[in-house]
């Protein structure tokens, strides 16, 4: 790559840099007349550097060559203008699919469940890749910056949420979405955040008993401060909040469920009625404190960090008012306000990992070929996307330059610096074959996703394709780069993302005819102070894809549990076969047939008691009619008279579950959302409008669920050793009923159309979507041609150019001699911008 | 008994210089381990002869099997058996009821206020242990003044001195700072803050490296989060660095849902932990110069909330232990109300504790708590 060529190159050009100060004195000559304010002011190279990296990921030569002599008007309007409220690069589709049954991990076997877990995990390595491509390659890095503030404002955490990949993914989407809009729809929204809802607890706030987390921490860190609300504030905000809750059965949207909420008379800043999250909203923002309280946090992120301004504050905090919580136009009035370009604010924040690290890549137009592993990288330096480590966010400041962190940093720096993209003899990537990049991704090859512990040097592996046992290809001995240090930065802690990424491996012209992979661990190596281990997640050949959960592993360690295979503490093999198809497929179509991936026991209570005797199950993954339902639940109950019926609920089924619901269907006074079904197993009279009323497909619908409701109990009851032991014995309990019901369906009216059959088979559990792209992600979205243009334009500009201006022009001193980049990123006040 | 205990019983009132001790004066140290999160008093120790406890937490009171009586009154959580070893040689002292004036009840601000000596009336600036020992830190020529291994530095805010943090042994036998990191006084406060930590490391870095690539044993295996930091901190004291603090923390104790199991975990981890670090303390020797701390922002409530859990309460009883820890219960365990809406009081200012640890055990030449020393840690160390 000619990129890093061309930094040297400028360097070696950057002869005297006085004259630079020279020339820029000549090509912008401060404002003459008394009528201009500062806005008109022209902006330095430093200027536009600062605007730049203040409100983006560090300063491309693209950028600043956009910037550089413009006026500051000219220069903050277009970076406000420039907000986006999409990303460029399309989030994974996963995060768009019908969310994966959360709900039923606690039904789910062992083996199950973690094969799930590690799905979800897998999903958020997909999620955090895809935001740090988005950060590198974007040409609004100013909407990441913004997101990003909106992220560690109102903070949710992956790992908190019970790792319900969809929520935190769509979170990350509504933050985006509003991050440059109205602070009232924004705060709005994150309150029926789904995400947020579970991450504070309020899908338990129960007006019986009020949880106050979320009440708290609105009134505390997303509005008003510490300070400035009463416990009985606290107290009336939770049972406003009552009752907001997850829909886990309807793609994890929000809901409300009306019969926990509380509309008693609350009390809130002394204020008394019944209010409800939007007068919450309303009460809260009717109280100037607010203004104050998120312009203060603005300023602290975008101009100095630890040093308030309280007139400009003030004003800005006015001006946000009126404009009725605009945040486009307090973020443009905060960087038109004369503060922001004082030099006492410049070097007034301590870059985040973020901006070191994507700011410093975008800069210098170098990226690695690993570049996979960098969210692994940003959580070594205490920035785990995704994953703040509570509730008021990263603290940042002087806690990113903690001096165990700040080693880190600096030994990321020094590392950059010295992977030399532009010397041929030490190419990027240390892989002894080419590595392969979205260029060539349509010539056959396989790709394994794997991640490293270093110690003395990294894991080197070796993948082979069997047939009957007989090697039929074999890849050249790999040597993954990108590892993590096990020497210097300690063993992988545990909830750490593993620095994983995906290999290529070109496999030649055509995929040879194999029905096993192997993948061999060559060198392990350990001591005291650390060790050398491999990990493997997947490997993926022709739209197959194989989970190390579902191979074996024969090595000096073997795991204790098969599904963990995969990690390889030992030298050894892992061996795959049993694939799952690697692209997203629907499940096959059945016209005749009712089929679902597998149904769940979803709820149930004692047959024998007082209490509404119920049955619930849940289908997942269900096809008939060529309909298809994600989720579908029938509800099999007692009646008083100890007749049977079944009923069906709109909230237990996604999509919903009957194309029309008549006009008759139940409701509640409590739940006017409700809409309910009852199939009664009436053998006598006529059916009910419930059912006399439905359309024909959904009629046959119900008959089909209600002839093998018994069939269901079966199913569930076959696999019931992976059942909690009292839902296991309170099954059993139900079985005379169900051998009962078995004899009346018969001549039920249901039976009509009973040649359906129906199956339950696990086959599609895992529908794959296809891969992202994985091709190294352009800097500021230009190839290295286009960013040794820049340079060059850039020098036409400035003739005497240096290194030193592009990385550090606010520094005060220039270097002695040509710092090298490596110099030049190891001072300490490239730790700040 | 010791000799300090001795002392006290003949009424001298004062420790006299000069007496020797059976530690190792010039190489006490404190290992602070912050339960974050705020820890859950009445269920670690546990009051099991009071009815209320029983009538507020019908679901998360402990009965006989699942705690360990140490007396009459009080009981440990079973989880916390690796610890009994301790109790029975003396070596553990249980101070009830700690908490401050005008309780906060945000974590943030709760920390912030135990780690630099403050109250609900009055926020402190610094780092409570660096106060006064900067300047004997300073004059010894120590390795590091204090570290943290857990990340966070707050515990070390606006000190003077060597003040470090580190994530692995390794990192520090290993890293190199830039050439030029030595940085002049600066007025911008964050270079000032890059320049004194740059500084810290560099006249640290190379004397704990040297040491630790002469010592044996560098841990560094893959564990959960506080027994790796045990781990790293027990080679350090092992492998001869000198460091009169170690802050160590264990995170999790939040537990406003399901308490009874993540509780028993977080409880069970602790004590495995301790466990094993003050067995290898005890080997090398160097238990006896050691106190090892426990505190968390504020405690729980005494009531379960219907989730399970217990919310931000006051006040919490917290451990002092090590070899030359008197080890028994100090101080009045705080009343338990009758009502789920009324909080405990605390019973000791957890200032008492600090004055104690700086004049009893590191015997500074002061101590900014003084106002608050309570005569009924007169024995604590």
């Amino acid at each position: 790559m000619p990129t890093t060529l061309t930094i040297t190159s400028i360097a070696v050009t950057s002869r005297l840099t006085l004259t630079v100060l020279l020339a820029l004195a000549l090509l912008f000559p401060p404002g003459s007349s008394a009528e201009v304010t500062h806005l008109d002011t022209r902006l330095t190279l430093a200027d536009a550097h600062h605007l730049l990296t203040r409100t983006g990921l560090g300063a491309s030569p693209g950028e600043l060559l956009r910037y550089t002599g413009k006026s500051r008007r000219w220069a903050t309007e277009s970076i406000v203008n420039g907000l986006r409220s999409e990303p460029g690069n399309a989030i994974p589709g996963w995060v768009h699919a019908p969310a994966p049954h959360y709900w039923a991990r606690g039904r789910m076997p062992v083996q199950a469940r973690r094969q799930f877990n590690r799905e979800r995990d897998a999903e958020l390595v997909e999620l955090r890749q895809w935001w740090v491509r988005e950060m590198i390659e974007t040409t609004s890095p100013q909407t990441e910056k913004l997101t990003l503030f909106w992220h560690n404002h109102f903070t949710s955490s992956f790992a908190d949420i019970n790792h319900q990949s969809t929520s935190i993914a769509r979170q990350h989407l509504l933050l985006r979405r509003l991050s440059a809009g109205n602070f009232r729809e924004l705060l709005g929204t994150v309150l029926h955040d789904p995400a947020m809802l579970d991450y504070l607890d309020n899908v338990n706030n129960h007006k019986r008993a009020p949880n106050e987390n979320l009440a708290r921490e609105l009134l505390e860190l997303f509005t008003l401060g510490e300070g400035h609300y009463s416990e009985q504030d606290v107290r009336g905000a939770a049972r406003a909040l009552t009752g907001h809750s997850v829909a886990p059965m309807r793609n994890m949207s929000p809901r409300f469920k009306p019969w926990r909420h509380d509309s008693g008379t609350k009390t809130i800043f002394g204020q008394q009625g019944n209010f409800a999250v939007g007068d919450l909203v309303d009460l809260i923002l009717a109280r100037p404190q607010v203004a104050k309280f998120i312009t203060t946090k603005f300023y602290r992120a975008f101009v100095n960090e630890h040093r308030a301004d309280p007139q400009t504050i003030h004003h800005l905090a006015a001006h946000f008012r009126q404009t009725g919580y605009d945040i486009k136009s307090l973020y443009l009035k905060l960087l038109q306000s004369e503060a922001f370009w004082a030099p006492d604010n410049r070097n007034a924040i301590v870059k985040s990992p973020v901006d070191l690290v994507i700011g410093t890549i975008r800069t210098t137009g170098k990226v690695s070929s690993n570049w996979q592993t960098l969210p692994s990288t940003l959580a070594n330096m205490g920035q785990n996307l995704f994953q703040p480590p509570n509730v008021a966010g990263w603290p940042g400041k002087d806690n990113w330059i903690t001096p165990d962190r700040l080693l880190t940093r600096f030994s990321w720096l020094e590392q950059f610096a010295s992977d030399d993209c532009s010397d041929a003899d030490r190419p990027c990537t240390t892989a002894d074959e080419p590595m392969m990049t979205g260029e060539n991704m349509s010539a056959p090859h396989l790709t394994i996703q794997l991640a490293a512990e270093n110690y003395q040097g990294a894991p080197g592996y070796q993948v082979s394709l069997l047939k009957d046992q007989q090697n039929v290809w074999q890849s050249a001995e790999q040597i993954v780069s990108g590892g993590h240090d096990t020497r210097t930065l300690g063993r992988l802690e545990p909830g750490i993302d593993m620095p994983w990424q995906q290999v290529h491996l070109p496999l030649g012209s055509s995929i040879p005819d194999f029905d096993q992979i192997r993948v061999s661990f060559l060198n392990d190596n350990g001591g005291k102070d650390g060790d050398r281990n491999l990990y493997i997640n997947w490997v993926s050949v022709d739209n197959k894809r194989f989970a190390s959960s579902n191979g074996v592993q024969i090595s000096g360690c073997p795991p204790k549990q098969p599904e963990q295979a995969g990690s390889l503490y030992c030298s050894g093999d892992l061996l795959l076969s049993k694939p799952v198809p690697a692209d997203f497929s629907e499940p096959p179509q059945s016209p005749d047939r009712l089929t679902a991936e597998a149904v769940y026991l979803n709820w149930l209570n004692d047959p024998t008691g007082k209490k509404d005797p119920r049955l619930v199950f849940t289908l997942v993954g269900v096809s008939f009619n060529e309909q298809q339902w994600h989720n579908l639940s029938v509800r099999f109950q007692i009646q008083r008279d100890g007749s049977y019926a079944m009923s069906m609920e709109n909230h237990e089924c996604w999509p919903d579950c009957f194309q029309t619901w008549p006009a008759c269907a139940r409701s509640a006074d409590n739940q006017p959302e409700l809409r309910a079904l009852d199939f009664p197993l009436n053998t006598n009279g006529p059916a009910n409008c419930h059912y006399q009323l439905l359309d024909e497909k959904d009629r046959l619908l119900v008959d089909t669920l209600w002839m093998h409701l018994p069939f269901f109990y079966h199913q569930v009851a076959e696999n019931e050793s992976h059942l909690k032991k009292h839902l296991a014995t309170t099954l059993r309990k139900w079985r005379p009923y169900i051998d009962d019901l078995q004899q009346q369906l018969g001549s039920s009216i249901y039976s009509h159309s009973t040649t359906r059959q129906a199956v339950i088979s696990a086959s599609h559990t895992s529908h794959r979507r296809p891969a992202l792209t994985d091709s190294t992600p352009l800097p500021a979205g230009n190839t290295a041609d286009k960013y040794t243009d820049h340079i060059e334009q850039l020098q036409q500009q400035i003739p005497a150019l240096s290194l030193q201006q592009l990385l550090l022009p606010d520094n005060a001193d220039p270097l002695p001699g040509e710092p090298k980049l490596s110099t030049l990123l190891q001072q300490l006040g490239y730790q700040l911008y | 008994m010791n000799r300090r205990t001795l002392i006290k019983m003949l009424g001298t009132g004062l420790l006299l210089p000069g007496l020797p001790s059976l530690a190792d004066d010039a190489k006490r140290r404190i290992i602070l381990l912050e339960l974050a999160g705020a820890n859950d008093g009445l269920n670690t120790v546990v009051p099991w002869r009071n009815d209320n406890y029983y009538k507020l937490r019908p679901g998360l009171a402990l009965n006989n099997r699942q705690r360990i009586d140490l007396n009459d009154e009080f009981a440990l959580h079973a989880a916390l058996k690796p610890l009994m070893p301790l109790w029975e040689a003396g070596e553990l002292a249980i101070l009830h009821g700690l908490g401050y004036p005008k309780p906060n009840r945000s974590h943030f601000s709760s920390i912030a206020l135990w780690e630099t000596g403050g109250d609900g009336n009055r926020a402190g600036d610094k780092g409570w242990i660096t106060h006064d020992l900067e300047h004997t830190c300073a004059r010894q020529q120590l390795d590091a003044c204090g570290i943290s291994l857990d990340g966070r530095m707050g515990i070390f805010t606006n000190a003077d001195g060597n003040w470090l943090s580190m994530r692995s042994a390794g990192q520090f036998a290993r890293s190199a700072l830039p050439a030029n990191s030595a940085a002049a006084t600066s007025d911008n406060p964050l270079m000032q803050l890059l320049a004194n930590r740059t500084q810290a490391l560099e006249r640290s870095l190379t004397r704990i490296a040297n040491k630790i690539d002469a010592g044996t044993s560098v841990a560094n295996r893959s564990g959960n989060k506080l027994s790796r930091q045990t781990d790293l901190a027990a080679s350090l004291i092992n492998t001869g660095v000198d460091v009169p603090v170690l802050k160590l923390s264990l995170g999790g104790f939040d537990t406003h849902e399901n308490q009874f199991n993540r509780h028993q975990r977080l409880l069970r981890n602790l004590g495995k932990s301790i466990h094993a670090l003050r067995r290898q303390l005890i080997k090398s020797g160097e238990w006896n110069n050691t106190v090892l701390v426990t505190y968390s922002e504020f405690g729980r409530t005494a009531a379960e909330n219907s989730n399970g859990g217990t919310d931000h309460g006051s006040v919490a009883a917290h451990f002092v232990m090590g070899g030359q820890v008197n080890g028994g219960l100090y101080g009045q365990a705080p009343a338990i109300p009758a009502d789920a809406d009324t909080d405990m009081v605390h019973t000791m200012d957890y200032r008492a504790m600090y004055n104690a640890l700086l004049k009893q055990w590191l015997q500074t030449e002061s101590s900014q708590f003084e106002k608050w020393s309570d005569a009924r840690l007169d024995t604590l160390v």
